[in-house]
């Protein structure tokens, strides 16, 4: 090898060498940026944005830099906005990011967020990158363009991963084995099928905030609904009417679409939720409802949440069957004769999903996960350094 | 006395073993109340135009017997006489030939809280034959969320449409029910939808607990409305047009209807 190519590897040697040293400490002093892929919503609430979003004001709330990135080709200048509502004409909401303060809050909508389209997007090695399971392309993109950044997937829904990855392809073709899952049963089912991600599997369990607890005033007699679909709030309202006429006082209410906090007044206020929805994977609706003490009487999903047992709500599979479960609730509610076990059960899983578990698992895991790098950096700095000796005794 | 000690009210017209017998039932199902009600005590007023020798009914704990001699033994009017001899904060009125669900004065607690302002507080109330082979739900209809302007309170604009409350087994606060003028025993069968109009009229509320409370017999010989039971739907229907009329005078001015159009006065 020519001395100066020698000389140009040496000098490309001490600049990685210096790089990561600089990374090592940035990591050691909180200097680093986590970064968090989502979609937008546009004001739909939505349990894994929700998620997400946590973890994102958690890491910010124990200060560190956090930032959310999306994509969004031809996104509106705040110029273009401006003329547009200075003209009272409307926004194409295709052409903007709404994102989540409609029904999650400002505390959450007002986190930084950038669009990879439109803004030059710097990574260092001492960063980190947290992808949804969904975001196959992403994986593969930033695996492709050699990021620096140490890469996390966060799994909420395993469908996801096989819907959306394509057949012949896993994750160690994009260079993922680290995962942060929502449940034991994500992470199950993702280690059987990727066996190099169990090692760096890390189990975070969400958190029920809060303002989703019972209330002081005691409850109206008012069924809520949580329902994705229409035709399931018809096909258990107008039955249940049809049988039991006596029971025509009886309010149902449809609670899709309702900003979080809105939509804890609305449980609290009401005794029973009815809940249908198949393919979640953790069930947040049915907890929640249950931390606002109502009783549950829901589908079992296709997966079935951890938390749910015989004891601590009412479940069935046929949506038919619904009508007869809420008369025999009501009648239980109004005569004060809820059986004692449901009760009990309902107030054993009251007690998981707290914000001081969530945050301890969470500190739990930066730590660990810092560590790592920090460790991981450390050795290819050795292995670096080894190297560039190595040449350098060559030459002399 | 507690802030929320009850007196509950039974008035009675009836002096005759069957009556008794009734009134036995009720007052035992006062005292399963008193297991479940933590909030304050419950006694028992039973109100009559004459004076009863039964020591079994007088010996029930916390049972008082309060002779109406004011001249007045309408329905109405004893619950009114027995409303100024008590100086508990609340009261409920029970027939002699109904009972309390166990629960109801537990339930009332419940709902107080945080309801502190409201006037009456009145059950879901169970209504069946005296084989107990049919039975239907009164009280219910404000629970529903699109019969008044606030679900499971009765205002002053749903009772323009609908009048078939009953006040039997309710709570009422005893110096609301004073301020506004009591019951008015001029105005038959139509009395509690008077008094309704009367006080939603001065925006005090009224709450549906949404539980069973209250269970009412029908069809009981010798019961208060049984004296009805051959009375017209049009003579009916005039009642409750007096209520309507009547609503806006906090004093009784023993009004009555005629079977012609105009009204006339009872003296």
């Amino acid at each position: 090898m020519s001395k100066r190519n020698k000389e140009k590897e040496q000098d490309t040697n001490l600049k990685v060498i210096s790089r990561i040293e600089d990374a090592i400490s940035d990591l050691k002093n909180k200097n680093f940026t986590m970064f968090f892929f989502v979609v937008d919503s546009k004001n739909v609430p939505n349990g894994s944005m929700c998620y997400i979003y946590q973890m994102a004001k958690a890491m910010q709330d124990k200060g560190y830099d956090v930032c959310m990135l999306y994509q969004l080709e031809n996104e509106y200048t705040q110029e273009e906005i401006e003329l547009l509502e200075k003209n009272e004409q409307p926004l194409d909401d295709m052409r903007r990011f709404v994102g989540v303060t409609g029904w999650l809050g400002e505390e959450y909508g007002t986190l930084r967020h950038m669009n990879i389209m439109k803004e030059k997007w710097e990574v260092s090695p001492s960063d980190f990158l947290f992808i949804p399971e969904v975001f196959q392309s992403i994986m593969f993109h930033t695996y492709k363009n050699k990021i620096t950044c140490k890469r996390y997937v966060i799994l909420q829904n395993y469908d996801y991963v096989t819907e959306f990855i394509p057949l012949g392809q896993q994750w160690a073709n994009y260079g993922i084995d680290h995962v942060i899952a929502t449940n034991e049963n994500q992470a199950k089912l993702i280690n059987d099928v990727f066996p190099y991600t169990e090692p760096h599997t890390t189990v975070i369990n969400p958190f029920i905030p809060d303002y989703f607890r019972k209330p002081l005033k005691a409850k109206n007699l008012i069924v809520n609904i949580i329902a994705k679909n229409k035709d399931d709030v018809n096909r258990i309202v107008k039955p249940f009417y049809w049988k039991y006429p006596v029971y025509q006082f009886v309010s149902f209410r449809d609670l899709r679409g309702f900003p979080r906090k809105k939509y804890a007044e609305m449980l609290k206020e009401g005794c029973i939720t009815i809940w249908v929805d198949e393919h979640t994977p953790f069930g947040y609706g049915a907890v929640e409802a249950m931390r606002c003490g109502n009783i549950v009487i829901g589908k079992i999903p296709d997966q079935i949440p951890e938390w749910m047992s015989d004891y601590n709500g009412i479940w069935f599979n046929d949506i038919n069957n619904v009508p007869d479960l809420v008369y025999r609730a009501v009648s239980q509610m109004l005569a004060d004769e809820i059986p004692h076990i449901l009760a009990d059960g309902m107030t054993e899983t009251d007690k998981k999903y707290t914000y001081e578990e969530y945050d301890r698992n969470i500190t739990n895991f930066l730590d660990k996960m810092i560590e790592e790098r920090i460790g991981d950096m450390t050795t290819i700095l050795d292995i670096t350094k080894k190297n560039n000796m190595k040449e350098e005794n060559n030459e002399q | 006395m507690n802030n929320n000690d009850v007196t509950v009210i039974i008035p009675m017209h009836r002096d005759c073993d069957e009556a008794y017998a009734m009134l036995e039932k009720a007052i035992e199902s006062v005292e399963k109340c008193r297991e479940h009600y933590t909030d304050g005590e419950i006694d028992i007023l039973i109100v009559a135009p004459f004076v009863t020798h039964k020591s079994d009914i007088l010996a029930h704990s916390y049972t008082t017997w309060c002779l109406n001699d004011s001249g007045n033994n309408t329905y109405c009017g004893q619950v009114n006489f027995a409303v100024q001899h008590i100086d508990t904060p609340y009261f409920s009125i029970l027939e002699y030939d109904d009972t309390y669900k166990e629960k109801w004065f537990k339930f009332f607690s419940q709902y107080l809280y945080g309801n502190e302002e409201v006037s009456v507080f009145v059950p879901v109330n169970v209504v069946t034959d005296k084989n107990e082979s049919t039975w239907r739900y009164a009280n219910e209809m404000p629970l529903a969320s699109y019969f008044s302007s606030e679900i499971g309170f009765i205002d002053f604009d749903c009772l323009q449409d609908w009048s078939s409350f009953t006040l039997a087994g309710s709570v009422f606060n005893t110096n609301d029910f004073k301020t506004v003028g009591m019951f008015k025993p001029s105005i038959k069968l139509a009395s509690d939808y008077e008094f309704l109009l009367r006080l939603t009229s001065k925006k005090l509320k009224v709450m549906v607990v949404p539980k069973e409370g209250y269970r009412h017999v029908i069809g009981v010989e010798g019961s208060l409305l049984s004296r009805y039971k051959n009375i017209s739907d049009d003579e009916i229907q005039k009642w409750f047009d007096l209520a309507k009329r009547e609503y806006m005078y906090d004093e009784d001015r023993k009004k009555g209807i005629s079977k012609k159009k105009e009204s006339i006065e009872i003296k």
